[in-house]
């Protein structure tokens, strides 16, 4: 799995890079236009994580330059301007999806495993993991072959910690992802607390392989048992 | 008091003031005429008689010319000589003398003087009627009545129409300044005028207002970039945060520190993007405003917040009026709703309730929860709240505010009977 991080801020580009090894991706790196354009032409890459303001051009162009490839790449777009202009540009011109800065890596991670994994098995969308089966399209989630009925943020939840398997995953970053901007709520962290119970609960139930454990204060992780 | 009526009231107190010196400096040199022509008639009268008597001494034996109106007497040598010396000119004399048929005093105006016939000295005493000084006085006061009646009457009209008109651009330039607001960024555009001191007020308030809004728009432009720039720091510092946190290494002490950084990066990463919000709504970078249907919007939000109702076991009531269209941003309107709903859940009991009503004119939402311990007009004010939950900016009601401002909503709280209201007139 090969990723080119086209990104200019040195540091933000050791995080991502850092972050997505360990992973067992394969990361580069351009930190301009001209140079994202010229590792595009000549290498495949399965994801673009795409800042779009770079110093010297709009990273908009080299969304353009993937789309003339006709290869198939999946693009997520970066932003800090959390501009709607940028979101509805990009993804007009064929982005995956779009993340505003700052963002937490689980986030990113997340998508770009569901970008993947839509250009990877098309028309399966399916995620096994051990005895775990989620059918996507039809959202329902299956534990050795009995289906778990979920709510639908227990599911939101149960994906996200499946799109991050043995990553760390904070507290604040699961209130923001079942919460979005909405997240700055005192009690979205009790329920959260209340839901993960839950779910923990269901999965011991049901017998799965991987369960979600608790990792001192800093948050959960999504581990095999 | 308006500048019209204070000019109306000097001017009025300096005429009557003007008004009355003048009616004494009329009385008195009306008397002095009457006096002179009263005197120079007496001396005429006085002539014709000593002549009448010097060319016939006969008459002065006569009881012929005994009339009232003059006597004569004889008098001694050394008296006309006494009379001669004192009065050179003859003596002039007020008199009062009652006339029986009229029942009153009346004023009469008499001249003694001294001649000699025949060696012998007479006095001649003549007398004539003056008239009355004060039905003159009354005349005058009278007049000058009306007079004065007459000016105020005009004054008043100079004032009505003149002033009036001559002030007319200082009240057009007055009602402008009222209108105007400087969060609307609008210039101001004053209509020409001749006189020169409100063409100059006028240009003194343009430029006024034009350095203002200048400074006003740096200082939203400074929020907006503040934000923006801050956004890449605090970004990297999640990132590292968030690598520190996966490392396994660290122990459960320095996992606790970790945590807390982490959380107030949260709160500031919050912060900014709520701040760049405000200040995006505040710039006008909402501008594609579309037909949204309210109802709809509304009852995904209330779905959305579903599952956190469960939670606390709030029930939720809606009341909707079908296809409630408003003509906004949808971005906005979603903003908008959501925050107020989400209000109502968070400053709410476990066991609550929320009612929302939708109609075509309005939004109210009201739900139980405590009072809030502060003046409620600080309510949608930035910051102003003294919240104990970390987890809230207490920006969210001042973005509502915003977006209502925006688009002239009018939007109302009320706490009664433990249920806090929050309506919204369209």
């Amino acid at each position: 799995m090969k990723i080119l991080i086209v990104e200019d801020e040195v540091s933000m580009q050791n995080s991502i890079r850092t972050y997505f090894e360990k992973s067992g991706y394969l990361c580069e790196i351009a930190a301009t236009q001209k140079n994202a354009e010229e590792k595009i032409q000549l290498h495949h890459y399965d994801c673009v994580i795409l800042d779009i303001s770079l110093p010297d051009g709009n990273g908009l162009r080299i969304l353009e330059q993937l789309k003339r490839k006709k290869v198939k790449t999946g693009v997520i777009i970066l932003s800090a301007k959390n501009s709607i202009d940028d979101k509805v540009e990009g993804l007009n011109l064929g982005a995956d999806d779009y993340l505003a800065k700052p963002f937490h890596f689980t986030e990113l991670n997340a998508r770009v495993t569901a970008i993947v994994r839509r250009l990877k098995f098309e028309g399966n969308n399916q995620i096994e993991i051990g005895n775990i089966l989620f059918q996507l399209d039809a959202q329902k989630v299956f534990i050795a072959g009995k289906e778990l009925i979920l709510k639908k943020k227990e599911y939101e939840l149960l994906l996200f910690f499946v799109s991050n398997t043995e990553r760390l995953i904070s507290k604040s970053s699961l209130a923001e992802h079942i919460w979005g901007d909405n997240s700055d709520r005192a009690d979205s962290f009790d329920f959260l607390y209340s839901q993960i119970k839950n779910l923990r609960k269901r999965l011991n139930e049901y017998q799965s392989e991987y369960n979600i454990q608790a990792i001192y204060g800093l948050g959960y992780k999504f581990v095999q048992e | 008091m308006k500048l019209l009526n204070l000019t109306a009231r000097y001017f009025l107190t300096l005429i009557l003031l003007l008004l009355l010196a003048w009616c004494g400096v009329f009385y008195f040199s009306i008397q002095s005429i009457i006096y002179e022509e009263v005197d120079e008639y007496l001396t005429f009268h006085e002539n014709e008689v000593i002549e009448e008597i010097k060319a016939n001494p006969a008459l002065l034996y006569e009881g012929s010319l005994h009339f009232s109106d003059f006597k004569i007497k004889k008098i001694t040598a050394k008296e006309y000589e006494h009379f001669r010396e004192k009065h050179p000119e003859g003596q002039f004399k007020d008199v009062k003398k009652f006339i029986a048929f009229e029942g009153e005093e009346e004023s009469f105006r008499m001249k003694r003087s001294v001649f000699e016939l025949n060696n012998t000295c007479y006095q001649l005493t003549s007398i004539t009627t003056l008239m009355k000084l004060e039905d003159i006085l009354y005349t005058i006061l009278i007049n000058s009545c009306i007079f004065a009646v007459l000016f105020f009457v005009l004054v008043t009209l100079l004032n009505r129409v003149i002033l009036r008109k001559l002030w007319n651009p200082f009240y057009e330039t007055m009602a402008k300044i009222k209108q105007y607001k400087l969060d609307k960024e609008t210039t101001v555009v004053f209509n020409k005028t001749k006189i020169s001191e409100f063409q100059e007020l006028n240009q003194s308030i343009a430029a006024l207002i034009h350095n203002n809004l200048a400074v006003y728009k740096n200082q939203k432009q400074f929020i907006e970039n503040a934000s923006h720039e801050m956004q890449t720091p605090v970004g990297i510092i999640q990132s590292k945060m968030e690598l520190l946190m996966e490392d396994t290494a660290i122990s459960r002490g320095q996992a606790v520190l970790v945590e807390e950084a982490s959380e107030q990066i949260d709160r500031l990463t919050r912060l900014n993007k709520t701040l760049l919000l405000l200040s995006k709504i505040e710039n006008n970078q909402f501008p594609e405003n579309s037909q949204v249907n309210v109802t709809a919007l509304i009852v995904k939000c209330c779905e959305y917040f579903n599952d956190l109702l469960e939670f606390k076991y709030i029930s939720l009531n809606i009341v909707e009026q079908e296809n409630v269209f408003l003509n906004m941003n949808a971005d906005l309107a979603e903003i908008l709703f959501a925050n107020l709903i989400k209000n109502a859940i968070n400053h709410n009991y476990a066991s609550g309730y929320i009612n929302v009503h939708i109609k075509a004119t309005a939004f109210v939402i009201s739900n139980t929860g405590q009072a809030i311990d502060f003046d409620p007009k600080l309510l949608f004010e930035r910051f102003s709240k003294k919240s104990d939950n970390p987890q809230s900016n207490g920006l969210g009601l001042s973005i509502v505010k915003k977006i209502c401002s925006l688009y002239n909503f009018n939007i109302t709280y009320a706490y009664s009977s433990k249920e806090h209201t929050v309506s919204i007139i369209f």
